[in-house]
């Protein structure tokens, strides 16, 4: 299943880091995120989208323990559609934890740094 | 008044009276106002000490254990130690220096993003950057450290903010936030299942004693007169003695803890987390039982065993609501039974010491008028430890549950004798583990401690030969110390008394000293390398399915 969840934080220093290494850690994949700070730099509303075979209530159970977050709410559920998914982005399902290296083709400039074991002296 | 100044004040503002640190370049203006100051500083010769030193400090008193560090390596030798604390929810406030705030983010000498290493073994962390701020970030880690369920703050702390003046400082201590009972509704819920179950189990856990609970647990056990068992860290909740105890449960349980739990048909989990090495395969533990599970941390409820009923709440005020009157005599009685008929035995054969009986001797003729506490290291010896050792208080069992942390016994033992300087205080460690923190050997003889260390010399990694014995088709890989060093030299070296025991005929009198002789005192014992820890569930199995020395 796919969430989105409203978080209102306090924005003390490391509160968005801790926010996502939380989601991180207890095997929530991120797979959007949108984060404003007030006009004061007081507090940041984060409207953050995560993917998990895990129920969303031991992430929103995670995140109301961090200190500075003041409040969680569900703002939208989606079924999650493997075959479908799999067609946009092949390596997402099987490999939540490498998606983005696995699925991303290097950009050509890219091949330049690639370096062979003679060049590295092994 | 100086930055430097404030954070002292504001520590003896929280109560604090010892900490445990080491000095260096950032942090050397807190290690000059601590010349001036009341505060004990005990100097320890590695930061990983300091910061175990302090979670036992901290498990002993109740209160918040505090250490100090300098930046980059000081900083980063406290990880361990902090996580040890985080493991095993222990109320810490881990203070570092920091290069000056203009240096942060340009790789300065011995600048590394401690705040950002640590984030995910601390509970939280404040990074100080106005000293305007400091008092008061100073009452807000204590008041996180031990509020609820109790874990590490981290206080960053650059060193301009230390040197830097700040005229007429304001410090607020403040006070602890209580947690509430559960819900009514919910201690309704369960009352209701205590009194239908006909084989309830109390399942305590390390819980009880972070919510100061025991009392309220015991009188709780006995109102319903149901049996328990408990966790690692729930061992002491309930008396070792007491006749409903059935020990402790899990992969180095015993017998009748593991019958019963497989068998019971409510299970009622207070304080305790479902961890793996208590519940073996998860999908078949416990496989009859409802489950009602109380708990401070509402994150605990439910995470690894859906709870039939879920009790978030203040332990001790919830469990005075669940007594109930049962009809359970048969079920206990099964359970008692089972107690005699499964009791350790202590008639090994051979002439070598045989460490769970000298436990038991030492556990034995420990008891009397003096507190002991005991600490331990980790591998086979700490599971003897858990298993022979009889602790009527959770206090007095200072062991490294949730992190496993090689090196916790000695620094403990430190901690602890701090803490409780009219206490007996002995460390049992292993031949591995001991030389982990080895070099805290000069804190005991500096602070001249009377610390009593136990060494059970298997001459291996104990524990792991143990699993590549059974589960590795004995391929002893990296597990031999057969070179090891001669143990009682080395505390000689560091001036500590010290004897060798090496023959079953000898235990009696090593006891003796151990409980007699003032100052410190190491005593270093041979046994088997081939001895193992019994009985033991085999990873991935059931609790059912418990392995016995006879049927290897
Ligand atoms: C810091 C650390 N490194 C590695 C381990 C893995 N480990 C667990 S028990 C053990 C062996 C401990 O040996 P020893 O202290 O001699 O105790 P014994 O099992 O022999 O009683 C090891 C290496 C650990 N728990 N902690
Ligand atoms: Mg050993």
């Amino acid at each position: 299943m796919r969430f989105t969840l409203d978080v209102t934080m306090a924005n003390t220093e490391g509160a968005l880091e801790r926010l996502l290494g939380r989601l991180r850690q207890r095997n929530f994949t991120v797979c959007g995120l949108n984060a404003n700070t007030s006009a004061n730099f007081a507090r940041m509303d984060v409207k953050v989208t995560v993917e998990s075979t895990k129920a969303i209530e031991l992430a929103i159970k995670q995140l109301n323990k961090l200190i500075d977050v003041a409040g969680v709410e569900i703002r939208a559920a989606e079924e999650h559609h493997p075959a479908h998914h799999q067609q946009a982005r092949p390596h997402v399902q099987h490999h939540p934890e490498r998606k983005h290296v696995t699925s991303f083709e290097p950009h050509p400039s890219f091949q330049s740094f690639e370096l062979t074991t003679s060049q590295i002296g092994l | 008044m100086k930055g430097s100044e404030i954070l002292i004040k504001a520590l003896e503002a929280e109560g604090v009276d010892t900490i445990f640190g080491y000095p260096g370049g950032a942090i050397m203006p807190v290690y000059d106002a601590l010349y001036d100051s009341q505060l004990k500083h005990i100097l320890v010769r590695h930061e990983q000490a300091a910061a175990l030193a302090a979670d036992a400090y901290a498990r002993v008193t109740g209160k918040v254990g505090v250490c100090l560090a300098t930046s980059g390596p000081g900083a980063t030798n406290l990880i361990t130690g902090i996580a040890n604390a985080f493991l095993d929810s222990v109320p810490m406030v881990a203070i570092t220096g920091q290069v000056p705030a203009a240096y942060i983010g340009t790789d300065a000498f011995q600048e590394v993003d401690i705040f950002g290493i640590s984030m995910p073994v601390v509970k939280h962390s404040f990074l100080v950057r106005r000293i305007e701020d400091l008092a008061d970030t100073v009452a807000k880690a204590f008041k996180i450290a031990r509020s609820g369920r109790p874990g590490p703050v981290l206080i960053d702390l650059p060193k301009n903010i230390t040197v830097a003046d700040l005229p007429n400082p304001q410090f607020n201590g403040n006070q602890v936030e209580l947690l509430s009972r559960g819900e009514a509704k919910q201690l309704a819920t369960a009352r209701a299942m205590i009194q239908e179950a006909k084989k309830p189990l109390v399942y305590a856990g390390g819980g009880v004693r972070i919510a100061g609970a025991t009392e309220e647990l015991r009188a709780f056990v006995e109102a319903c007169g149901m049996p328990c068992v408990t966790t690692l860290h729930g061992i002491g909740s309930i008396q070792g003695d007491h006749e409903l105890c059935l020990g402790m449960l899990g992969m180095h349980g015993t017998r009748a803890a593991n019958m019963a739990v497989q068998e019971c048909d409510l299970l009622i989990a207070v304080g305790a987390r479902f961890d793996d090495r208590v519940t073996g395969k998860l999908a078949e533990f416990a496989p009859h039982a409802r489950v009602v599970h109380m708990d401070g941390d509402p994150c605990e409820v439910s995470k690894m065993r859906a709870a039939d009923c879920g009790i978030v709440g203040d332990i001790k005020v919830s469990l005075n609501f669940l007594h109930a009157e049962l009809e359970i005599d048969e079920w206990v009685s099964t359970c008692m039974q089972r107690k005699e008929q499964f009791q350790f035995k202590y008639d090994a054969p051979g002439e070598l010491v045989y460490a769970p009986s000298f436990l038991k001797e030492l556990s034995d003729r420990s008891k009397g008028e003096e507190n002991t506490i005991v600490s331990c290291d980790v591998g086979q010896h700490q599971m003897w430890v858990a298993q022979h050792v009889s602790f009527d208080m959770p206090n007095n069992h200072l062991t490294s549950g949730g992190l496993g942390t090689m090196g916790f016994g000695l620094p403990a033992a430190i901690g602890a004798q701090l803490a409780s300087p009219e206490s007996r205080v002995v460390c049992v460690s292993g031949d591995g583990s001991f030389m982990m923190n080895v070099q805290e050997l000069a804190t005991i003889k500096r602070y001249n401690l009377p610390i009593k260390i136990v060494l059970f010399d298997n001459s291996a990694l104990g524990m792991v030969r143990q699993w590549q014995e059974l589960f590795f088709e004995k391929r002893y890989s990296e597990v031999d110390l057969s070179d090891n060093p001669d143990f009682a030299k080395v505390a000689d070296a560091f001036g500590i008394p010290s004897f060798r025991v090496e023959k079953r005929s000898e235990v009696s009198d090593a006891i003796t000293r151990i409980l007699t002789e003032e100052g410190p005192l190491f005593v270093h014992v041979i046994i088997d390398t081939a001895a193992n820890v019994w009985p033991l569930v085999p990873p991935g199995k059931n609790n059912s399915e418990m392995l016995e020395e006879a049927t290897v």
